[in-house]
């Protein structure tokens, strides 16, 4: 759906998992919606106004929906001068309006870009990745982000995510047409409603499944894009690179938190050994990170051949 | 009263691990690790008169520490509610041993949960590393603070870590690399 953060680094843990859940459920209990509807007898108009209308919202509260499911907040120049500064200095250069900025409340390195155009965009990072960062590799991922919203990544990647949305409807209408098609909407068996309501239901899901890894792909050239944008903004694409080696590496693994906190915690949460790493593999697409830094490096030497 | 058979010095081997610091202590020196003259123990303070009788012994040991090799001491307590034993002493060895015998009072008293770590500031080209060793898992790890800043020097830990490695014995899960911030070695 619209709610498709720009991230930057693909292969990172809770805060990918929980984005496309929250992706994931928000589709299926649309599906399951619509479906019903379907199921009821309702006129098609009237369903694909009130899917519109859905559409419509997460369109456009996109970005406080996203701010709420990553527990993050939007700074001023006052609370967060030096992100401030940075991009100011960038969207200067980029000739491109300012986006409202946020932080994350999370320890886990990251960043991410969203809002359907360039005067509802936001560009948020974590805490994890502020300090773990320096000054030119955080101007690099902030380069990168600011990318995707000159890019419109958001909208292309909505408008790709609808039409997954569309596909799923048809193949549930096709699927009702041709199970009740012949029958004239007699529903004489109560069963074989409720049975072919289920199979609709699977269908929408399997098909906006697929379409999902087809967004991710397409999702996997507009990252590269933006590295190439973000690499001519900051004419530093080896800080990109770094800032990416140093973020999905071993060195990523090393904590932030203090030991007498996290000793406190673990006294009071029995499951406290589980982190959300062990899940990030499940939902990783992993656009080989070697690859990146690769491009990011040989456009560094074409950059340094210029000058 | 070790609870799991054998004598007490076998039984203490994963608790002596805090030794090799002082072992490798001149060989860090050799690499540019040069000690602070301090360290610090922390442990989470209990109630109940069997703890205060282990603070008052500790503080016994910590006296005679300072009559027999000028190991001055001081007991600090932290943000966190943490108790720090802190220690300074231009003998790195009298320093090391200084806290591994208030360590021993803890674990034979039954306290060893409360034990958190043992730290010992260097500094390496002009940078804070503090060597941190956790009683839970017998290892050291590196925690390079960069000054002012919440933030830490991860290359510069990993660096090291490889470095020391065939000298001390160093945690191998860098997910227990947890930051100290804010040791309060000010005090002494």
């Amino acid at each position: 759906m619209s709610m498709n953060p720009r991230w930057t680094y693909r292969r990172d843990g809770g805060l990918q998992v929980r984005m496309y859940f929250t992706m994931f459920m928000l589709a299926a209990l649309y599906l399951f919606f619509v479906t019903v509807m379907f199921g009821l007898g309702m006129p098609i108009e009237f369903v694909i106004i009130i899917a519109a209308v859905m559409l419509g919202i997460q369109y456009f509260a996109s970005d406080k929906l996203v701010l709420r499911a990553m527990n993050a907040k939007v700074v001023t120049p006052e609370e967060e001068p030096k992100l401030h500064a940075m991009i100011d200095r960038l969207v200067e250069r980029a000739g491109m309006q300012k986006p409202k900025v946020a932080v994350a409340m999370t320890n886990i390195p990251n960043a991410f870009a969203t809002g359907r155009n360039q005067a509802n965009a936001l560009v948020c990072v974590t805490q994890g990745i502020m300090q773990r960062l320096d000054d030119d590799e955080l101007e690099g991922v902030l380069g990168h982000e600011l990318m995707h919203i000159k890019n419109n990544d958001v909208r292309v990647m909505t408008m790709a995510s609808f039409f997954a949305t569309v596909a799923a409807m048809l193949m549930n209408m096709l699927m009702w047409m041709s199970l009740f098609g012949g029958m004239g909407r007699h529903r004489e068996g109560g069963g074989n409603f409720a049975a072919a309501l289920m199979i609709a239901y699977l269908v929408s899901i399997l098909v906006y499944f697929i379409a999902t890894l087809l967004i991710l792909a397409l999702s996997r050239y507009r990252e590269y894009a933006a590295d190439h944008g973000g690499a001519h903004l900051t004419g530093a694409p080896s800080k990109l690179a770094s800032a990416l080696q140093k973020i999905s590496g071993v060195i990523s693994r090393i904590p932030t938190d203090d030991l007498r906190k996290v000793e406190t915690a673990n006294a009071f949460f029995i499951v406290s050994a589980l982190k959300g790493e062990s899940l990030a593999g499940l939902f990783a697409s992993h656009p080989p990170m070697d690859k990146r830094v690769a491009r990011l490096h040989e456009l560094a030497r074409e950059l340094e051949g210029r000058r | 009263m070790p609870l799991f058979g054998g004598g007490k010095g076998k039984s203490a081997s994963g608790d002596d691990a805090i030794l090799s610091i002082a072992v490798a202590e001149p060989t860090l020196t050799t690499m540019q690790m040069f000690t602070t003259g301090r360290a610090g123990l922390t442990y989470k303070p209990a109630s109940g008169e069997a703890f205060e009788e282990l603070e008052h012994e500790v503080r016994g040991l910590l006296h005679s520490g300072q009559q027999a090799t000028g190991t001055r001491y001081t007991v600090e307590t932290d943000e966190y509610g943490y108790r720090w034993v802190l220690v300074a002493d231009d003998q790195f060895e009298d320093m090391a041993m200084g806290l591994y015998v208030v360590g021993q009072s803890f674990i034979e008293r039954g306290g060893k949960d409360l034990l958190l770590a043992a730290v010992f500031p260097f500094t390496y080209q002009g940078q804070e590393v503090h060597w941190i060793f956790t009683y839970k898992r017998g290892a050291f790890y590196p925690f390079a603070p960069v000054p002012e800043t919440q933030r830490r020097n991860n290359e510069l830990e990993m660096e090291l870590a490889a470095k020391v490695a065939e000298h001390l014995p160093v945690e191998k899960r860098l997910e227990q690399w947890y930051a100290l911030w804010g040791a309060p070695f000010d005090a002494i």
